[in-house]
């Protein structure tokens, strides 16, 4: 029943996950090399889908629809909730992303010595419910595994983290759970407001549904009495239905994504995680927001998106500039880095506000980007947290001379992070700059500001990387020794995720090239 | 070979020799630096040489790169005759570059670091020459930046070296920001990045917003060059970038940054409006008046030499912001040669020195390091434009065009163009005969006479030596002098000694004075009238500048072992000079003020500017703040609600069933098996039905 590759690339991890868990307590230290045993299946399975991709594929492809819940609604309708998995171009890049960093997590999870055989059921639990995200056509199957993954997350945070980890696991929860209280308002308000033409002269009945291929049609809106209705805007609390709803879902995955003013829960969570889950949280969980705002902000609607195109950039300006201030005045690296990674996700917001294929694809690609990127930061925080329990910036000077190896990975990376060209953040920033100024939707103050980002994220990072490799060597006594470089695993880490880097920034095209086709259904070109 | 693949393979070995010395430290590769990097390099030049007859048409040589919906960008290269002598001037240069290097830095740990980062430096500017779209451009024009930073920073320990990277790779950052925009204005005018569209375009067909959006794309476009060209306001990093390993500054100075700016104005030459012409030219002329004032009250070796590459910079932006594409080029060339001859003779004499920049405390090197004398002699005399160098012919090329452009017999505001540049080759001569009299000379004896002297003997000498050489007669005795210097040439005099050859006129004409014979120029298609007088004028001023630099240089040696005090406000007004009119403190405080405090230490990150404060404070007072709020306010309504239920419906619960209870209890005493209780119930019982029926 469930045999599509797609399927195996969700379960498989759960089957893992319950292996993980039974495994005897004497056989515990195999649970990391079960985990990786698991992601080289996966990657396995995604090279089949890698075989079968068709790049001018405008919509899903390897779709697998299996009915679920079919629930009468009095004589004349019905609600069905299908089990639809399939994937398009983002999705594609998403899964990519996924495994890449699941599998650098992982190596990097070598390191937990306590609870293991929890801690990595968790995270193939989480691994499941992230790819159940990106290949889920349906909406209610989307917010299933959306809600999925919060709970690991939580635990992750909340047993592994750090000193004042049960306050950040709190606040993570607290806020993804508002966030998702808003998106599940929406997914009922889409489901009521939208029929299934086709299964409803078939059924002889309304057939309401989540999937997104009927949710994305506006012509599938019911003409009387739908609630997101465009042409007889139903008011809910003085403003229409739909623009709530817009807002409603901008809310909900912005705080995932997550912008400014809803962005506090993101240093909090980063600095008490550790190495590996903040890799994850800053590789993938952000780019669940993001993913949302393209499949089901822009995907289901278009119209909304472009009338509040200038809302949405200039949301995503505020992003670029007030984080990248705030990063300036860090003193904790990892905190640096938080803001940072919110200062990126800026450029996304950019592009989707752009609406035009050169910014979604750009946002995509900066997501993408991002992911390895930041992974690259907090692996090389990671290294240093490690040694010294401590990630003061200060406490830091001349470790090139004590770390060479380190040093030179740490250089890349934060050149990287700047958006130097012949890094894949380069193409995410310009592209994304780039639609912004040639977007009619938008205003060129918009993107000429955001510009200025560009030169804050130089000055911090930079100013980070003179203060902490440059000059003679010194740093507390009792940390001299401890300071020592790379080991295999880490070099293994860094170096696969920044070849990749690299490669995807000289071509960008091998991210692109998927990206054509669904961004222009996406915009109905 | 096909071109395509020579020019690919071309940049692709830098890349690989950039990858392998990198790696070369303490390993068997660690033996063969010099030799990696010089092969590297000669393998350039070869490749360079074997695609020259593919240059005169202008080919592009497309490869599919980034392709998104209707948008389309090629990797491309384009190869005309500005491309093709870029990419062969900075190998060439680069060459030498290593060469020198291979001696100077012989007892450096991380020489093959330098290496590296040289021939990245190399190929990311070959790659910026050869790009035929501004995307392409783009990235590498950044890649440059990023270059120049690791060479500068390149001895990380020293404590200057800290603020001088951050310095430069920040400014030109800025500069790149100012170009991205200038990109972006310009595809949103003409829909494309590539060169080879944007030259086709005839300006005269703009409508007018069209030319609005133009001029203020090349206006942002001039300001990504103000800081890769060192010009006016962003030219302070290019001072500060000498703490660097001075074979890596004659690099920068020569061939790659710093005309990495020029070159982007020659390529989109051709979209100039008249007035951002007049401002490009304005900017430029100033610079050079501005770099020649700051290098004459410099004390310091490499700053003097810096401050002269901003003042030529100026001479090349002028150029091209008056349309002479041809005659920056010929400056470029020329400047790159005796330039680099200058910083890598400066490497020399500092070295002699034992690190010793001030040049006040230098003197008699004449005698010491003869044929390096002469060298930075025939150099310096180029920069000059002393007659018989190229610095003559390039110098003479530009001011004549800014005459012609200028109409100098119709008085408007445009004179002050070509009047500004002949004061700078005025200040040139000043600040370089300065140089010539303090680091070269006997500081007892009359300096005329010592320079007549000297630089006979060297003459003579050389002379003398190249007839021996060529009659294969041994002398003895006499010429041991010479043949003591012959012995002792090695890879610096080399080095030096090609560079200060191809400052000499022959190899750009076969006339020293007229530049209407320089083959360089045809190929460029220079046209430009001759007027002679400019030339007398520019010998004049020459000679004045001599006379008076040889005064003062003996004043000013004199007084500085004498420690006589300047008067305060001719110290004031130096110093304001030589401070560059305070440009550079003005940008530290505005940097200050806006993002955070730093000194040449480093950085106080507790010290932080308005803009990082605000945004931090409103972060953790105000926004977590809020949240924290919104926290406890939950739990207080939670409070709120769990007294609620305590306290009143707890309370209204109980206390029906303890009235419930209570109730039971009073009506319990009717069942206590009493007879008294039993009657008088049944008695009223009976009274209230009567009442009942007595009423119904």
């Amino acid at each position: 029943m469930l045999n599509g590759p797609l399927s195996i690339l969700i379960f498989l991890p759960l089957l893992g996950a319950v292996f993980v868990m039974i495994l005897p307590k004497s056989f515990k230290f195999y649970s990391p090399w079960v985990f990786l045993f698991c992601i080289s299946l996966m990657w396995y399975t995604f090279l089949e889908v890698y075989k079968s991709f068709d790049h001018g594929e405008r919509s899903y492809q390897l779709v697998q629809h299996l009915n679920w819940i079919k629930l009468t609604l009095g004589n004349t309708a019905v609600l069905s909730i299908d089990y639809i998995v399939g994937i398009d171009g983002i999705s594609y890049v998403m899964l990519l992303l996924t495994l890449i960093v699941f599998t650098v997590g992982g190596i990097a999870s070598f390191k937990v010595k306590k609870r293991e055989r929890t801690y990595f059921s968790l995270l193939l639990i989480m691994l499941s419910a992230v790819i159940g995200c990106f290949v889920s056509v349906d909406f209610f199957l989307f917010f299933i595994f959306f809600e999925f993954m919060l709970l690991p997350m939580y635990f992750l945070i909340g047993i592994w983290g750090g000193p004042n980890r049960s306050y950040a696991a709190m606040k993570f929860i607290i806020y993804t759970l508002v966030g998702s209280v808003l998106i599940l308002v929406a997914m009922i308000a889409f489901s009521v407001s939208y029929t299934d033409d086709f299964f409803s002269n078939e059924f002889k009945k309304l057939v309401y549904t989540f999937d997104f291929r009927v949710l994305s049609d506006l012509t599938n809106i019911k003409n009387s009495g739908g609630l997101l209705s465009i042409k007889n805007p139903v008011f809910l609390l003085g403003f229409p239905a739909r623009d709530l709803m817009f807002f409603f879902l901008l809310i909900g995955f912005g705080i995932k994504l997550p912008f400014v003013p809803f962005h506090t829960w993101l240093p909090d969570a980063h600095v008490e995680a550790s190495t590996p889950v903040s890799v994850i949280l800053a590789g993938i969980l952000l780019k669940i927001g993001g993913y949302g705002f393209i499949r089901i902000l822009y995907g289901l609607m278009p119209d909304k998106c472009d009338q509040y195109a200038v809302f949405i950039g200039l949301l995503g300006m505020i992003a670029i500039l007030y984080a990248g201030f705030v990063a300036l005045a860090q003193k904790d690296l990892k905190k640096l880095i938080a803001y940072s990674s919110v200062s990126h996700m800026g450029f996304v917001l950019l592009g989707i506000a752009a609406g035009n294929v050169e910014g979604l694809s750009g946002a995509v690609y900066q997501m993408f980007s991002h992911g390895l990127i930041s992974s690259t930061l907090f692996i090389l925080v990671g290294v240093l947290y490690d040694r010294t329990s401590n990630r003061e910036i200060k406490n830091y000077k001349g470790l090139i001379q004590k770390m060479p190896y380190f040093s030179v990975f740490a250089g890349f990376g934060f050149f990287a992070a700047m958006g130097l060209p012949g890094f894949s953040g380069f193409i995410g920033e310009f592209f994304t700059l780039f639609s912004a100024f040639k977007s009619d939707l938008l205003p060129k103050y918009i993107s000429i500001l955001s510009v200025i980002g560009l030169l804050i994220a130089a000055i911090y990072f930079l100013w980070t990387f003179q203060k902490m490799f440059f000059g003679v060597f010194h740093s507390p006594e009792n940390f001299e020794h401890k300071l020592v470089d790379l080991k295999f695993e880490e070099i293994l880490c860094l170096s696969f995720l920044l070849i990749l880097t690299i490669i995807y920034g000289v071509f960008p095209d091998f991210i692109f090239s998927y990206l054509d086709a669904p961004i222009n259904n996406l915009l109905k070109l | 070979m096909n071109p395509e693949i020579a020019l690919f393979s071309n940049l692709l070995i830098y890349l690989v020799g950039f990858v392998v010395l990198f790696v070369a430290k303490k390993n068997i590769l660690s033996a063969f630096t010099d030799w990696l990097a010089i092969s590297v390099v000669v393998l350039g030049v070869i490749f360079a040489s074997s695609v020259q007859e593919h240059f005169y048409d202008g080919q592009t040589f497309n490869f599919n790169w980034i392709k998104i919906g209707s948008f389309k960008n090629n990797f491309s290269f384009l190869l005309d005759s500005q491309a093709y002598f870029m990419y062969v001037l900075v190998q060439v240069i680069g060459l030498l570059v290593i060469v020198f290097s291979s001696k100077y830095l012989k007892n450096d740990a991380s020489k093959n670091r330098f290496y590296a980062y040289i021939l990245l430096f190399i190929g990311a500017m070959i790659g910026l020459v050869l790009s035929g779209n501004l995307l392409q451009f783009y990235m590498f024009w950044e890649m440059v930046g990023l270059c120049s930073f690791l060479l500068v920073g390149f001895w990380y320990k020293k404590a200057a070296v800290k603020s001088a990277s951050f310095k430069a790779f920040i400014i030109n950052r800025l500069g790149d920001l100012f170009l991205l925009v200038g990109i972006f204005i310009l595809y949103f005018v003409f829909n494309t990045f590539n060169f080879s569209d944007l030259e086709k375009i005839e300006i005269n067909t703009l409508t007018k917003t069209q030319i609005l959006n133009l001029n203020i794309a090349i206006m942002l476009v001039f300001g990504g060059v103000m800081s890769k060209s060192a010009q006016l306001p962003l030219h302070i990093w290019l001072p500060r970038a000498m703490v660097g390993p001075t074979p890596a500054s004659a690099l920068i100075h020569a061939a790659t940054m710093v005309v990495a700016g020029i070159f982007l104005l020659g390529r989109l030459n051709p979209l100039f409006t008249e007035e951002v012409r007049w401002y490009i030219a304005g900017v430029g002329s100033l610079t050079v008046v501005f770099g020649g004032l700051a290098a004459i009250f410099q004390n310091d070796l490499k700053a003097i030499l810096a401050f002269s590459t901003i003042s030529q910079l100026g001479y090349m932006v002028t150029a091209m912001g008056l349309g002479a594409v041809g005659a920056a080029y010929f400056h470029l060339s020329t400047h790159a040669f005796f330039k680099a001859g200058l910083f890598l003779g400066a490497g020399v004499i500092i070295e002699y020195f034992h690190h010793e920049q001030d040049i006040r405390k230098m003197g008699g090197l004449q005698k010491k390091l003869p044929l390096v004398f002469l060298f930075f002699l025939v150099c310096g005399a180029s920069l000059c434009g002393v007659p018989f160098t190229s610095g003559f012919l390039s110098k003479d090329a530009i001011i004549m065009e800014a005459l012609e452009k200028s109409n100098f017999f119709t008085p408007s505001f445009k004179i002050i163009i070509p009047l500004l540049l002949l004061f700078g080759s005025f200040l040139t001569a000043l600040y370089f005969i300065r140089v010539l009299v303090m680091v070269f000379f006997e500081r007892d004896e009359s300096q005329i006479q010592k320079i007549i002297s000297g630089t006979k003997r060297t003459l003579f000498g050389a002379k003398k030596s190249f007839e021996n050489i060529l009659t294969g007669e041994k002398q003895s005795g006499d010429t041991s002098y010479l043949n003591q210097i012959l012995k002792e040439a090695g890879v610096y005099e080399i080095s030096l000694g090609v560079l200060a050859l191809a400052s000499i006129f022959f190899v750009f004409s076969k006339n020293a004075f007229s530049v209407e014979s320089v083959w360089f120029l045809e190929v460029f298609k220079h046209e430009s009238s001759h007027n002679n007088w400019v030339v007398w004028l520019l010998l004049f001023f020459l000679f004045l500048a001599i006379l008076i630099s040889y005064n003062t240089t003996d004043a000013e040696i004199r007084s500085f072992y004498m420690e006589k005090k300047l008067g305060n406000k001719r110290k004031t007004f130096f110093k304001t000079i030589k401070e560059g009119f305070y440009l550079e403190h003005f940008y530290a405080m505005v940097f200050r003020y806006f993002f955070v405090k730093y000194n040449s230490e480093g950085i106080h990150v507790n010290q932080l500017g308005l803009m990082p404060k605000i945004s931090s404070k409103f972060e953790s007072k105000f926004l977590d703040e809020l949240i924290k709020v919104l926290i406890t306010g939950c739990l207080k309504c939670a409070m709120f609600f769990n007294a609620l239920d305590n306290k009143i419906f707890d309370f209204l619960i109980n206390g029906i069933s303890e009235l419930a209870l209570k109730a039971s209890e009073g009506i319990k005493n009717f069942q206590k098996n009493n007879l008294q209780y039993y009657l008088l119930t049944g008695i009223l019982g009976l009274l209230v039905l009567a009442i009942f029926k007595f009423i119904g």
